[in-house]
């Protein structure tokens, strides 16, 4: 993977994740993002494979945000919630759930562990709201396969959901 | 709950979590994504000139240990000459060498275990 496709796979996400966590303003968080983003890079050589890629880069982003928030004399938003997580094929998640920084961290980390093509189906369809077509003509991809792709991103994201809450029992 | 109930509510709560947890506010301007793109890649190059100078020190120091081991078993002045000025122009020589084998090596280094 070159420095440039490891750029566009995971950065977007990162900033994301550090988002939800920083209470600071944007340019905070953008501080963070490019010194979480160049601290990996520094760091690969170091990674064990011990989890995914991604993460070890969330490891990496947490400790950046944490130091933000020493710096800027805030307490770290490091939030320890409770509550067990409602499995995704229940009832639909309540507001409350949602606002929950282990909800968004865990989508988040979830959605770094899929593999490309089934994230960027998954995040076309439910956050971008494209149509099956237009995501498959964009994925180069026939209908039925676009289908069939969409179908096992969802799977695959909760086994790596419920796989987590079983980590977390 | 029916299979086909549990696939329902999986699609509505990924419906509902994404958008939340990805929208707008959660995405980096153009101009921040630039600025970042231009410090990772400006990373990589000093990364790569840091290796690219320790596998040049550490020829360094096999050439001084060299000349120090021939000079040492006392060898005639003339082939020590020989001997050192070979090993610098062959440390010289790895240089494109390591550049090159970083340049390939970098391919890989991102990749998942």
């Amino acid at each position: 993977m070159s420095l440039r496709s490891f750029f566009d796979t995971y950065a977007d996400l990162l900033f994301a994740f550090l988002r939800h966590r920083m209470e600071g303003s944007r340019a905070d968080v953008e501080d963070a993002w490019q010194e979480t983003l160049a601290a990996a890079v520094r760091g690969v050589g170091s990674y064990r494979g011990e989890s995914s890629l991604f993460t070890w880069m969330c490891g990496i982003a947490r400790r950046k945000a944490a130091d933000a928030a020493r710096r800027a004399g805030r307490r770290s938003s490091e939030v320890v919630e409770a509550a067990a997580l409602p499995p995704l094929g229940d009832e639909p998640f309540e507001v409350a759930t949602i606002e929950r920084t282990d909800v968004k961290d865990r989508v988040i980390e979830v959605l770094g562990g899929l593999p490309v093509d089934q994230r960027t189906a998954l995040v076309d369809r439910c956050v971008h709201r494209r149509s099956v077509p237009d995501i498959a003509r964009r994925l180069g991809r026939t209908y039925k396969a676009t289908e069939s792709l969409l179908s096992r991103a969802r799977e695959a994201f909760r086994a790596a959901w419920e796989e987590w809450e079983h980590e977390e029992d | 709950m029916r299979k086909t109930d549990s696939r329902d509510a999986l699609e509505r709560n990924l419906d509902l979590l994404l958008p939340h947890v990805l929208g707008r506010e959660a995405r980096p301007s153009t101009a921040a994504r630039q600025a970042a793109w231009k410090r990772l890649a400006g990373e990589e190059r000093v990364g790569d000139a840091d290796r690219a100078l320790a596998l040049f020190a550490a020829g360094l120091v096999f050439v001084v240990a060299a000349a120090a081991a021939a000079l040492a078993l006392d060898l005639a002045p003339g082939s020590l000459a020989t001997v050192v000025t070979a090993l610098v122009v062959l440390n010289l020589a790895a240089i494109p060498v390591a550049g090159v084998a970083i340049v390939l090596s970098r391919r890989h280094r991102y990749a998942e275990a």
